[in-house]
């Protein structure tokens, strides 16, 4: 069986696996949806029992297990209590705005943070170094919710930018450029937050990378055949210097859907964080099964890719080197 | 002898110190008051041990020492300008096109991602102006020379799939690449098997005879000099202890360091066998280079020391035409 | 196999009696065929009490392989090594652990095999922490190594990176020396060292030998060491050994293809040093 399969089945178990769990751990958690109604007097027991068999929430757990894993090879992953529509086409609504937050901030952190990495470590101890070292460990040492409120106040003392949603009312039937820019707008803040605090993470990986790299004796080689200074850096020292930055851009990748669910839910982007946190809350069953399924799936299909990514790139890797890994 | 003395001197490096300031730990007195010329298409070679200096004096021509090496005093001069004064542009110029340097481990000195065809071609780009698929030639023609028989195959390899002895062909071929005026190889067959050593210094020659380039040859093995240098410099403790033409040096060694490792290295060839007998060997341990006393640094191990050994460094002498000794045994 | 190879007086028996030792490595592509490289395949030889054994070969003719199978740093497929009579070859660690003391290692490489943080009398005791000796027990036996490899007591208590690469290299001795071995394996526990520390080195190497009656496998490149050093040579050439025999009947008379190249390239520069002078 070969390295890909091999890593197919593993994904798969890991799959069958977290739904499991999810199940489990969804049914211990204590109260249940109707909890609320429970408690309103004028809601009868029936009631809630009719309500309970009709979502099917009476079935043992295991029936209940055997149903959803049925529908969701259909791609149907159930009902949702609260909002009473389909999962599903609610979940990848969702799911579309959180990936254009995140993406973007992906590129962004990208764009910035290597370039920036493989400058302070060429310039190591001089003044870009310094500063961009205070930031990043300000950065990291900082919650992310406490980055998020403090530029949110921010935006609100300064009116700087519209707080909260994706979209401004009364927009439609405007050309299309007014509504992008309305959208960024909307964007801007959480994506600040969000770059922030990644780009942070992947400077000093990639910062120490380049610093190791810089050890080497074919570095000071390649500088000893009158090759400019830029070019070793960028040509010949960050390909040496790439698989650590492979790996966290596999977790980039991976965390696609999940790592901004805190973002969302402070600066009101209605992405999948926040319809995750209120189904959780309210114990909406399939609704939390099914948006912990989805961040699973980009979870592995993101370290797959940066596993394949690196085995692709690393000729030591690819070729079966002695010392590779 | 008149002849020779009017080759055009290519490189001269004049009374250079240098001092290592290691984080932890006493200043390392790299080079002291070295002062050697490399003539234009000769191969002059540097015999020395390990830890004496010869690797500072390669590094420091390209000025590629780290920053905690600082330059004491003294010049080095190539064709009359003085390198340490460049500019960081202006050196780049020289290094790779005018001077390269054969590094001494092929297995760490070359990029393990990178094809090694595209290691070569990346030497030329700064100097010669080619378009891609003109470079790409160039360098398999380059492989040719340098002995490979399938040059297109190599071109895609990386380092790791190479033997030690492929590796070292490359290194070479890159130094070669633009066809510059001073290669200095520094330790080149250290880390080779002896079978291959042989071929890397009939490589070096080969080139030496075909593109008459300057060869500095940096080594510990006074073997490798024999046939194939022209004058040889015997370096010991940061100093330059003896100059002079390579068969006069290993036929008639004056200096007691030199003549020490003239008699090691043919006790280690001829003697052959006779199994579970001692070495010979210089008594004593090699100098240590954070000291610097005000003698003569071969001093402590030396059979013939004088009273006058301890207290001055010897200056060099020449008590023949073409040799400089420095040892006051040929004080006048 | 020659006949002459355990000539020793002192014992018939040999200490180290290696016999169809085989070892293979998997090397390859991640998502390839997997293909399966013969490291050492059907090596046999012995080495008598006290005697040296040269194990000379090009690199990557199997030479470090065979130390790592003998020492059981790998684990051979098939095949017998036996110490004094047990065989090691296939024992779980438990069994293994003292014909662990019995055999040491000494590398290439000092610095490499040493932990640059530690101090010389770190390096030498380390092995002792294991057997739970006291202190000031540690420390006797650290001063008298050091003595032993010719390194002053005082130097005990330096870093590893304050000393040269030839006093590195009597330091792995003296760790290597801290559990008694009666097997040494140096493993180009010369190369990479000048004439004069090589000289001394293998001087200190051949006085310990007599002094404490060591048996050495010495794998060596350097035809140079293995004359003066060596009793009994053993070539190899893809894994294999092709040649074996008394020192002088091997130097002499060598009569594989491999032989004869190494020993050329040594008579080659044994010309070039006589050409050059007459004295």
């Amino acid at each position: 069986m070969n390295y890909l399969g091999r890593r197919l089945i593993r994904t798969v178990l890991l799959l069958v696996g977290v739904s499991v769990l999810c199940f489990l751990f969804t049914e211990m958690a204590p109260g249940s949806f109707f909890d609320d109604m429970r408690v309103n007097p004028q809601i009868s027991p029936e009631t809630i029992a009719m309500l309970r068999s009709h979502y099917g929430l009476d079935q043992p757990l295991i029936v209940r297990y055997g149903r959803w894993v049925k529908s969701a090879l259909h791609a149907d992953l159930g009902y949702s209590i609260a909002y009473n529509v389909p999962v599903a086409p609610l979940l990848w609504g969702r799911a579309q705005n959180t990936l254009l937050l995140s993406v973007t901030a992906m590129l962004l952190t990208w764009l910035i943070a290597v370039p920036l990495g493989v400058w302070t470590a060429a310039r190591r101890g001089k003044a870009l170094d310094k500063t961009t070292s205070i930031g990043v460990s300000l950065l990291v040492a900082i919650p992310e919710v406490v980055i998020a409120v403090a530029l949110l106040a921010i935006a609100v003392r300064w009116r700087v930018l519209p707080i909260g949603g994706m979209k401004s009312e009364d927009l439609d039937g405007l050309p299309l450029w007014v509504r992008i820019k309305d959208i960024a707008e909307h964007m801007l803040l959480p994506v600040i937050v969000l770059t922030l605090v990644d780009s942070a993470l992947v400077v000093r990986h990639v910062r120490a990378a380049v610093l190791e790299i810089l050890e080497a004796p074919f570095v000071q080689a390649t500088r000893g055949f009158g090759i400019s200074r830029s070019r070793v850096l960028f040509r010949h020292v960050l390909p040496a210097a790439a698989n650590p930055a492979i790996s966290l851009f596999g977790l980039s990748l991976a965390g696609l859907l999940s790592g901004s669910l805190l973002v969302e839910v402070i600066c009101g982007w209605p992405g999948l964080g926040p319809l995750i946190l209120d189904a959780t809350l309210s114990r909406d069953f399939y609704m939390v099964v099914g948006g912990i399924m989805v961040s699973t799936i980009f979870m592995l299909g993101g370290n797959l890719i940066a596993d394949i990514v690196l085995t692709v790139i690393d000729p030591r890797i690819r070729t079966g080197a002695p010392d590779a890994l | 002898m008149a002849v020779s003395a009017q080759k055009s001197k290519l490189l001269q490096i004049q009374e250079l110190s240098m001092t290592y300031f290691p984080a932890t730990g006493n200043p390392v007195h790299a080079l002291d008051d070295v002062s050697l010329e490399v003539r234009a298409k000769e191969v002059l070679g540097i015999l020395g041990e390990s830890g004496c200096g010869k690797s500072t004096l390669a590094t420091a021509v390209l000025r590629l020492l780290p920053a905690n090496c600082k330059h004491q005093h003294g010049q080095i001069l190539f064709r009359d300008h003085d390198l340490l004064t460049l500019s960081e542009s202006e050196i780049n110029r020289i290094r790779g096109r005018e001077i390269a340097l054969v590094a001494q481990d092929p297995a760490l000195s070359l990029n393990p991602v990178m094809t090694v065809g595209n290691q070569i071609a990346e030497v030329l780009q700064p100097h010669v102006p080619l378009q891609s698929k003109q470079r790409q030639e160039r360098v398999r023609a380059l492989l040719g020379e340098m002995g490979f028989d399938q040059p297109s195959e190599i071109y895609v390899a990386y380092p790791h799939q190479l033997s030690g002895g492929q590796r070292q062909r490359v290194v070479i071929a890159q130094a070669v690449a633009c066809q510059p005026s001073l290669i200095i190889a520094d330790e080149p067959t250290s880390k080779l098997d002896p079978p291959l050593r042989a071929d890397v210094i009939a490589l070096l020659s080969r080139i030496h005879k075909q593109f008459g380039m300057a060869i500095l040859l940096i080594s510990h093995d006074p073997t490798l000099f024999i046939g194939f240098a022209d004058r040889v410099a015997t370096m010991y403790a940061g100093r330059i202890v003896e100059t002079g033409n390579c068969k006069e040096i290993f036929a008639r060694p004056l200096h007691p360091y030199t003549q020490a490792l003239v008699r090691l290295a043919k006790s280690a060839a001829t003697d052959s066998i006779k199994a579970k007998s001692h070495f010979p060997f210089i008594e004593g341990d090699a100098a240590d280079l954070t000291v610097k006393g005000p003698g003569c640094r071969f001093e402590p191990r030396c059979a013939e020391r004088m009273e006058i050994c301890t207290c001055n460094v010897p200056p060099d002498f020449s008590p023949e035409i073409e040799r400089s000794v420095s040892c006051f045994k040929y004080a006048e | 196999m020659p006949s002459s190879l355990t000539t020793d007086v002192s014992s018939s028996n040999p200490l180290l009696r290696v016999k169809a030792l085989c070892k293979h490595y998997v090397r390859g592509h991640v998502w390839k065929k997997r293909v399966s490289v013969q490291a050492i395949n059907q090596v046999n030889f012995e080495i008598a009490a006290g005697h040296t054994l040269a194990l000379v070969g090009t690199s990557g003719s199997g030479k470090s392989t065979v130390a790592r199978c003998i020492t059981r740093l790998e684990r051979p497929e098939t095949g017998h090594i036996w110490i004094e009579g047990t065989d090691i070859a296939r024992l779980g660690s438990r069994e293994l652990s003292p014909f662990r003391r019995a055999i040491q290692m000494i590398f290439q490489d000092a610095i490499t095999s040493m932990n640059p943080r530690f101090s010389a009398a770190e390096v030498i005791e380390e092995p002792l922490l294991i057997q739970g000796r006291s202190r000031a027990e540690r420390r006797e036996i650290a001063e008298a190594l050091i003595q032993d490899v010719a390194l002053s007591p005082g130097w005990l208590d330096r870093s590893v990176m304050e000393f040269s690469g030839g006093q590195r290299q009597r330091l792995a001795i003296a760790r290597a020396l801290t559990l008694q071995p009666r097997l040494l394996v140096l493993d180009e526990a010369l190369s990479g060292l000048d004439l004069s520390t090589q000289a001394q080195i293998a001087n200190l190497l051949l006085d310990l030998q007599s002094k404490r009656c060591l048996t050495y496998l010495l794998i060596s490149h350097e035809m140079g060491l293995v004359a003066r050093m060596a009793d009994t040579v053993a070539v190899m050439a893809n894994g294999q050994i092709v040649e074996s025999g008394d020192l002088e009947q091997v130097l002499t008379d060598p009569q594989h293809m491999e032989t004869k190249n190494l020993l050329a390239s040594v008579k080659v520069t044994e010309l070039k040093l006589a050409a050059g002078a007459p004295s």
